[in-house]
């Protein structure tokens, strides 16, 4: 999970005690998720000033929801911790697929048709052994036969499955995605409700990105 | 003529090389004569012990020092507590009614005075008989900054002038200091979408106890996993 840092690291200190203090920061190191900062002069910080940093480039997480605590020390240039504070973990929202269509080949009420569903991952994209979960509107059919489903541009790593009107393909990472599913059929003429494409974490079944809101089907 | 032995009684400092010379003085002159010597050793305290009110870094607390002198004490005998390094003393004050501190540190036979000491004058006018169990408050120490375990107390019985010592204890156990708390602190994310490189900023409140000392110290934030990687 960890990036090594390639280049300049962005780090910011902002005091808000009675005078604003500049204090120089230096990443000396990196480890998986704890990185450490060096001072390396200034005025000496009094007690109870409130301080700021900032750290540029940090990676959020591949997945939706709230990360662990997050643990902040002041410690000597030799290790010795001097205080502490244990944060609560912050939310991660899932990232948004973008370009998302979803085509019918052929519209017309009751018609069997093969569907084109296509979208473009965003940061996470789609990770080995991620799900993508394409849930078409209750008025729709689909068939467990998926003989004829085309991927476009990815490797195709386990059959799809089907859970109701949601139908499950497992894929390795690319960024432009388009599936082709036959025997879809929309019983009803007219606009049709939402269409929802979500990529899921297959070992923790948890949302990596998802389509913002999906055109309707005339 | 016969031979007895006699026991002569005699001040000495202690940790110092003394000697003897016997011999035996008649009317008719200088007998045979005999020398020894010895070095003072210094006696410990028995059942020394010093326990302070919490072990957070920074922290203001009182210590109790309890300990047991095999000799007693004498009004305007001194007590001499050396903490260990980092703590600050210099606003200390005993708090028990027959014992009253002295500004000016004295630290006995072969002792260098620190700053981490405070001298405590023994003011009530009864002396304490040997092997009385001693116990005394004193206030406004400062824990070190930083956690971790600290090297031993020392107490010294020293006489009123604070010239040697009379009774001592140098290894009493330190303490384990523990890491205080940073105050109102808060993560936010510039961007909060998954996979997303962003700056975090990180918001807290240094605490009352201890400052950012201004130069080579660290910062360390530890990001654990699931927030993911800096980069």
């Amino acid at each position: 999970m960890l990036t090594i840092c390639s280049g300049d690291c962005g780090i910011d200190l902002r005091s808000t005690s009675s005078r604003l203090h500049v204090v120089i920061l230096f990443i000396i190191d990196i480890q998986r998720q704890r990185v450490t900062l060096l001072r390396s002069g200034g005025n000496s910080l009094s007690v109870n000033s409130q301080v700021q940093i900032f750290v540029a480039n940090v990676r959020n997480d591949d997945v939706v929801g709230k990360t662990e605590k997050i643990s902040v020390v002041i410690a000597t240039q030799q290790g010795y911790e001097i205080d502490l504070v244990q944060i609560d973990g912050v939310h991660i929202a899932s990232g948004n697929l973008t370009n998302s269509t979803v085509d019918l080949v052929d519209a017309t009420a009751y018609s069997i048709t093969k569907a084109q569903v296509c979208f473009v991952t965003r940061f996470v994209g789609l990770l080995p052994n991620s799900l993508v979960s394409i849930t078409f509107p209750s008025n729709h059919q689909i068939s467990d036969d998926f003989s004829e489903i085309i991927f476009e541009g990815i490797i195709v790593s386990k059959p799809i499955s089907l859970t109701g009107n949601t139908v499950h393909i497992s894929v390795e990472s690319f960024t432009r995605v388009c599936v082709t599913l036959k025997n879809i059929r929309n019983y009803h003429a007219g606009p049709t409700s939402y269409y929802q494409i979500v990529t899921l974490s297959i070992t923790r079944r948890i949302i990596l990105e998802q389509n913002c809101l999906l055109k309707q089907i005339l | 003529m016969w031979t007895r032995n006699i026991s002569i009684e005699i001040d000495l400092l202690p940790r110092v090389m003394s000697y003897c010379r016997v011999v035996a003085l008649t009317r008719v002159g200088w007998s045979n004569a005999a020398t020894s010597s010895a070095t003072q050793k210094i006696p410990s305290l028995a059942e020394a012990a010093i326990i302070v009110s919490s072990n957070i870094t920074g922290a203001n607390v009182n210590a109790l020092i309890d300990f047991v002198s095999i000799s007693g004490i004498q009004q305007n005998d001194l007590i001499s507590l050396r903490f260990p390094p980092g703590f600050n003393v210099s606003q200390a004050i005993a708090v028990s009614g027959s014992f009253e501190t002295r500004h000016v540190a004295h630290c006995g036979t072969d002792c260098l005075v620190s700053p981490e000491m405070v001298t405590v004058v023994y003011v009530a006018s009864t002396s304490l008989p040997a092997s009385t169990q001693i116990s005394l408050t004193v206030n406004g120490i400062a824990n070190r900054n930083s956690a971790g375990a600290s090297l031993p107390f020392e107490l010294r019985l020293l006489n009123a002038a604070g010239t040697f010592t009379t009774e001592e204890d140098l290894e009493i156990p330190g303490i384990s200091l523990q890491a205080g708390f940073l105050g109102q602190s808060s993560v936010r994310l510039s961007d909060e979408r998954t996979s997303s490189n962003n700056t975090v900023g990180i918001a807290f409140v240094l605490s009352n106890r201890n400052p950012w000392p201004s130069r080579m110290e660290k910062f360390s934030s530890k990001f654990l996993p699931s927030l993911i990687s800096v980069c």
